[in-house]
């Protein structure tokens, strides 16, 4: 088995807010192989429990949820006292330019299109936060 | 000033272009969400050089400086048929993607600049200074 593993991401503990499971499932495999821990939640309110419950290093987050959308749980997240320091990545189909501007508005340090690269795209945002 | 040049061929130069982008624009001192919009607008302006390739493209990024006021500024040649058209956009066609692309990169940055060189080629400027 090949050994991804990133001694730049060693530790990282990240949470996955994203409602499809199989996107979700592959994107912590690929974060997992790199050596962070992940936690994931399939609905807005759910990721806002758990980054209640836990600390994270990163939340990554899709914007089309079932409950409350990213946006919403981003400027939630920005207006807690106990996790506005959390950064927030966006990773989202939606890539026309005033959603990246209301992401980036609402607080996220950035915004991935999901595309073919967006996982390399996450991995390196991850580095450059070390 | 320091200029940065990166060839666009394929979708890799895309995530190339942004990455790099992201990488000066951090160095320069830009905020987080400024490195953001910055690595957005190069990837959008090499996506939609890398829509159809007839040569490599480059996109050329450098810093600038207007009345003291440094600045990031990404610059290319384009193909006239991604330009988009001075009148707007027909709203009940779909706005092709490398026009979509060019649009969405002048919105994430302070200015944009594009100049017809010829009836083949225009050139883009993206700036976006450092408050």
């Amino acid at each position: 088995m090949t050994n991804n593993h990133n001694p730049s991401n060693s530790y990282r503990s990240i949470l996955i807010v994203e409602d499809s499971h199989p996107q979700a499932l592959k994107l912590k495999m690929a974060l997992e192989n790199n050596g962070c821990h992940v936690d994931w939640a399939d609905t807005g309110l759910g990721g806002l429990n758990l980054a209640q419950e836990k600390k994270f290093d990163l939340i990554v987050l899709d914007i089309e949820l079932p409950d409350i959308n990213g946006f919403e749980v981003c400027k939630r997240l920005k207006t807690d006292l106990d996790l506005q320091d959390t950064p927030v990545v966006m990773l989202t189909t939606l890539d026309h330019a005033e959603h990246v501007v209301n992401g980036l508005e609402a607080g996220a340090i950035d915004y991935i299109p999901k595309d073919a690269f967006a996982e390399v795209v996450l991995m390196e945002t991850i580095k450059q936060m070390s | 000033m320091s200029v940065n040049k990166i060839c666009v061929s394929s979708d890799l130069d895309v995530v190339m272009a942004r990455m790099e982008a992201r990488k000066i624009a951090k160095l320069m001192g830009f905020s987080t969400a400024d490195q953001a919009r910055i690595s957005l607008a190069a990837s959008e302006l090499a996506r939609a050089l890398s829509w159809k390739i007839d040569a490599p493209s480059e996109l050329v990024f450098s810093n600038t400086s207007q009345n003291g006021q440094q600045g990031f500024q990404v610059a290319c040649l384009i193909s006239l048929e991604y330009v988009p058209p001075r009148e707007g956009f027909d709203t009940s066609q779909k706005i092709p993607i490398p026009q979509r692309c060019l649009v969405g990169a002048c919105q994430l940055v302070d200015e944009s600049i594009v100049e017809e060189l010829d009836d083949q080629q225009a050139q883009i400027i993206l700036i976006k200074w450092l408050n």
